[in-house]
């Protein structure tokens, strides 16, 4: 009994060997391509601010006593009045004073009950001061708009026009950040301004908003007077010259390196990218995108945080920076198999057009990576509209593609070969455009570059771009219909 | 029983168990699947799959309203974010989720809820031998999990401060609302519509309007009786307004006229407040106009989108979807 009782413990033991694992350290590989873990991650934010706060500590200013606010005061009201060569002795005054005036001066220009000119003086003196304290105090002014109904959003236009005069250039992402929620237009010009004192041109493209679109024809002109101003002054022959120059990353328009406050300033926001919250990591990547090109070898360095949301939004900003962060090719391709950002990091190689990064795209863009990888590397690959990509991408094209995959590289070889894409891909785009079954914005906008590139070598295809492009409404769905209609003059019904 | 009946009946068990296995073929488990649309799903899970198509989330990507917003989320990519997430257990359960490549007008699908980091999917039981195979986890039932995109407008912050979110007899999550059993039966699995602030009748059963006189005075009440979040919830979007007219006695109705909008503004409106009803919460309104103290009606309505054609003179039957109507006699 005892044996034959071993014997079926054996066999049920061989029995239970048989049995599938399904949970735990057994399980089957997934199939997805697992890049290692990197091990040179380090805080580097958390360092970096921590560096530079200890770097800039300045001592705390002394309390003023009832006598030297009432001499404030009264420098303010001189200052408002009409005598010019007491407005000058008044200033020298308040200038001597240093900062210890700041906080005094913050006050009156925050109190709604002292006259308009007293607020301006107050704004004018604390640009004067030319100190980081009293620039914190104008910028915190300037944002007020954003917090709280303002009733004086001319004051706001004071402010920034007082950031635009003087050295505090860390006042820039500040700045860039009102830009994002000024809501008006004479405070919008000024922003734009002080950003362009700083070498930083992103306000642009909010001055030729506000010349199209102010209702105001005053407006109107001062944006264009703004536009041409600071095209002469930034040493160039038209606005649209200086334009280029921005987007392009042109160095006559980076002389200087960030000052240590600067880069503070761009290592606080890089840190609110490890938030939970959206709203300021929003905020962060559209300044930090409308940064100087100086930003990338911050945003490159971010790269080795610790901390993933913070490599991966930098790797994001890097990439709608574009060619001005071209800087930062080399230390993404590196990075280009970090399994948590290993798409944001191609992307942004696109983005750049970093060419040396193609072979390194191609091989991702191979059917043996993973759907997300390909799709990554492919977009990539159109962005960076190299010619060299076509015979890899187009070999693709034999392949079952999933939908999705199928449409970016078809859209990709209209970025890499606008020459050579037929008409039945163009016509397999239109599909993917009217389709519904993928992101009808992909063929849209690989059919807009068809038809630029074709208006460039044809000139009657401008027509057809035209009425393409005269198609504006917002709603999707109805625009790509109307826009299909067009198309199909060029690639029959 | 002896030791000897004990060990014969254990021998004989286990001998049982052995033939079990070595005469039945054991379930080899299944070859590992690449999932690349949620379409996939629908092969075996067709109810699941039918329910979630027409929902909200499986729009999120395409509805029009959020593209016309964003430009097709080319001018504003930051909201790919949670319109097209990556799996959620991808990005870690609690974390913020990020944005994915492909498959984007699937909104947020099959995948980014059930996709685990290994391939398999998160469900409800373990079962290594079908194509998806699935590990129960309970982890889906958590409020983290739709707090990374929900939360991002306070939703969950509001339900974490409610009564519903203390432990006990009265706790309710968001699935206990928002993705309730079909048919009130366990045994048929969960409803993933995930009915929300489109579906009014939902709407309805969270606020409840009364109106009454005190000394002659129209006094009106809303109270967030049923939400376990602020009615209504989110940012921007959504809107409930509380109007209230006249009532002629040869029954002419007169302009409506309004008496409160409930609505969180969104980051760029800086004039406005924070108006949203908490949960349990109550307000009260008493209608001074003389007109009011004639028969009236109070209507409280509700918007998806917040904007009137002519904010001066807003449209509420039209422009807006009824909650809630009184009547109330002089």
């Amino acid at each position: 009994m005892t044996r034959v009782a071993c014997a079926l413990a054996a066999l049920a033991l061989i029995g239970c060997e048989r049995a599938p694992s399904p949970a735990g350290p057994s399980s089957p590989a997934a199939p997805a391509q697992a890049a290692a873990a990197r091990a040179d991650l380090r805080p580097v934010v958390a360092a970096r601010i921590a560096e530079l706060e200890a770097q800039l500590a300045a001592p705390a200013l002394p309390a003023l006593d009832a006598a030297r606010l009432e001499q404030i005061d009264g420098l303010l009201e001189t200052m408002a009045g009409a005598e010019e060569r007491l407005k000058r002795a008044a200033r020298e005054d308040l200038r001597a004073l240093g900062a210890t005036s700041v906080a005094r001066l913050g006050e009156r220009l925050d109190d709604a009950s002292a006259s308009s000119a007293v607020r301006i003086a107050a704004a004018q003196a604390l640009g004067e001061l030319d100190h980081p304290l009293a620039a914190r105090v104008l910028l915190t002014r300037l944002a007020a708009g954003r917090f709280t109904r303002d009733p004086d959003p001319w004051l706001r236009a004071h402010c920034a026009w007082r950031l635009g005069m003087g050295t505090q250039d860390w006042v820039v992402p500040g700045l860039l950040l009102c830009l994002r929620y000024e809501t008006n237009n004479e405070a919008v010009i000024y922003i734009a301004r002080a950003l362009a004192h700083h070498r930083n041109y992103s306000g642009l493209d909010a001055l030729y908003v506000v010349s199209r679109e102010d209702p105001g024809d005053n407006l109107r002109q001062a944006a264009l007077g703004a536009l041409s101003e600071l095209a002469t002054a930034a040493g160039f022959a038209d606005p649209a010259e200086l334009y280029r120059a921005w987007k392009g990353g042109d160095e006559r328009l980076g002389d200087a390196p960030f000052s240590a406050a600067h880069e503070l300033e761009v290592w606080r926001i890089l840190k609110l990218f490890g938030e939970w919250q959206l709203r300021p990591v929003d905020d962060g990547r559209f300044v930090l995108s409308l940064e100087h090109h100086k930003v990338t070898p911050l945003l490159v360095a971010a790269l080795d945080d610790e901390n993933r949301y913070v490599r991966v939004h930098a790797a994001q900003c890097l990439e709608r920076l574009g060619g001005r962060a071209a800087s930062a090719g080399p230390r993404l391709l590196e990075l280009i198999d970090d399994p948590q950002m290993s798409e944001q990091v191609m992307l942004a190689l696109g983005a750049l057009r970093y060419a040396a990064a193609e072979p390194a795209l191609l091989e991702r863009a191979s059917p043996a990576r993973t759907l997300e990888i390909r799709m990554s590397a492919t977009q990539a690959l159109g962005a960076m509209g190299l010619a060299s990509s076509e015979p890899r991408l187009r070999a693709h094209l034999a392949d079952k593609l999933p939908r999705d995959l199928r449409a970016a590289t078809l859209a990709a070889l209209v970025g890499c070969a606008p020459a050579n894409v037929s008409l039945p891909e163009a016509r397999e785009l239109r599909a993917f455009m009217l389709g519904g079954e993928v992101d009808s914005a992909l063929p849209e906008l690989a059919l807009d570059a068809w038809l630029v590139h074709r208006a460039s070598v044809d000139d009657g295809s401008r027509a057809t771009l035209d009425a393409w492009r005269a198609i504006k409404g917002a709603d999707s769905r109805q625009r790509v219909v109307e826009r299909a209609a067009v198309l199909d003059a060029v690639l029959g019904a | 029983m002896n030791w000897r009946a004990l060990s014969g009946v254990a021998v004989l068990g286990l001998g049982a168990w052995a033939l079990v296995s070595i005469f039945t073929t054991p379930q080899a488990p299944a070859e590992p699947v690449v999932w690349e649309s949620s379409q996939q799903c629908a092969q075996c899970h067709t109810q699941v799959y039918d329910e979630w198509k027409v929902s909200w989330h499986a729009q999120s990507y395409t509805d029009p309203d959020v593209r016309a917003q964003t430009e097709d989320f080319t001018a504003n990519k930051d909201c790919i974010d949670c319109h097209a997430p990556q799996p959620v257990f991808t990005t870690v359960l609690g974390e913020r989720v990020l944005p994915r490549a492909t498959r984007r007008i699937e909104g947020v699908d099959c995948i980014a809820c059930h996709l685990m980091p290994d391939g398999r999917v998160a469900g409800t039981l373990d079962n290594p031998s079908v194509a998806c195979r699935p590990i129960a986890t309970r982890d889906l039932l958590k409020p983290e999990y739709c707090a990374g995109c929900h939360n991002q407008h306070g939703t969950v912050d509001q339900w974490r401060q409610s009564k519903y979110a203390q432990p006990g007899p009265g706790y309710q999550d968001c699935v206990a609302c928002h993705m309730p059993h079909r048919d009130g039966d366990p045994q048929k699995g969960r409803d993933h519509t995930m009915h929300g602030g489109h579906d009014i009748d939902i709407v309805r059963r969270a606020v409840e309007l009364r109106v009454t006189r005190e000394n002659g005075a129209a006094v009106v009440e809303v109270e967030n009786v049923g939400a376990g979040h602020n009615y209504p919830t989110d940012e921007r979007s959504r809107a409930s307004d509380l109007f209230w007219r006249p009532l002629a006695a040869d029954g002419a109705k007169g302009e409506w006229r309004q008496i409160h909008r409930f609505r969180n503004p969104y980051r760029f409106e800086v004039d406005l407040v924070n108006t949203e009803l908490p949960a349990g919460a109550k307000v009260r309104f008493e209608l001074d106009a003389p007109e009011a103290r004639g028969e009236i009606e109070v209507a409280l309505f509700y918007k998806l989108n917040p904007l009137w054609a002519d904010p001066q003179r807003p449209d509420p039957e039209r422009e807006a979807q009824l909650v809630h109507s009184r009547r109330l006699a002089p």
